[in-house]
């Protein structure tokens, strides 16, 4: 039976935009490929609350799709082996989930904490 | 004897009829005290159910770095 879930990914801002948009090409590639994909949801450049291995901003995407059980182990193993994703997690999806929420506009990263 | 009267507290979450959502920043950051701990449902109010599913939320959001862990790393 398929289930919906969400997967939260963080690049790694110091990157160009070219390269994370290649790599988030990439993923949504493999996401079509192996589930049955929905969306993705632009979170935008975010300011961590902390800092993750000396960096402190992370572009933040959301994927949105339907699995098997066993996809969850494919997809950790997708991004665990790539450099560019500094954090992910991976979740069931509640029917009250709001993907809207994911995206406020978070643009303004610079000029909130220059 | 004097008796206080206190105002009811509702739960934020059934009086907006929305779920807790680790992606939501800013819903995270109004239930996360400066100290960085999760707010008590004696002080906000929130139901069981909710403060549960809050919970969980604001430990997921924590891990993704949308709110922090401890006090000094407050933004």
């Amino acid at each position: 039976m398929k289930r919906p879930y969400e997967t939260v990914v963080i690049y790694d801002a110091t990157l160009p935009d070219e390269a994370i948009a290649a790599e988030h090409g990439k993923l949504e590639e493999f996401f079509r490929k192996n589930a049955e994909f929905e969306q993705t949801v632009v979170m935008g450049k975010k300011y961590f609350a902390y800092p993750i291995g000396k960096k402190k901003t992370g572009v933040y995407y959301l994927y949105l799709y339907r699995g098997e059980g066993d996809l969850a182990g494919m997809v950790e193993k997708q991004l665990k082996l790539n450099e560019s994703v500094i954090r992910h997690l991976s979740v069931a999806r509640t029917v009250s989930a709001r993907p809207a929420a994911a995206a406020p506009a978070q643009q303004a990263v610079e000029g909130e904490r220059a | 004897m004097y008796k206080r009267s206190r105002m009811r507290k509702v739960c934020w979450f059934d009086q907006n009829s929305i779920e807790p959502d680790y992606k939501d920043q800013r819903m995270m950051e109004s239930f996360v005290t400066e100290r960085g701990k999760i707010v008590p449902r004696r002080l906000s109010g929130t139901c069981a159910k909710h403060q549960k599913r809050l919970a969980v939320a604001v430990k997921r959001a924590r891990y993704l770095a949308l709110v922090p862990f401890v006090a000094e790393n407050l933004k």
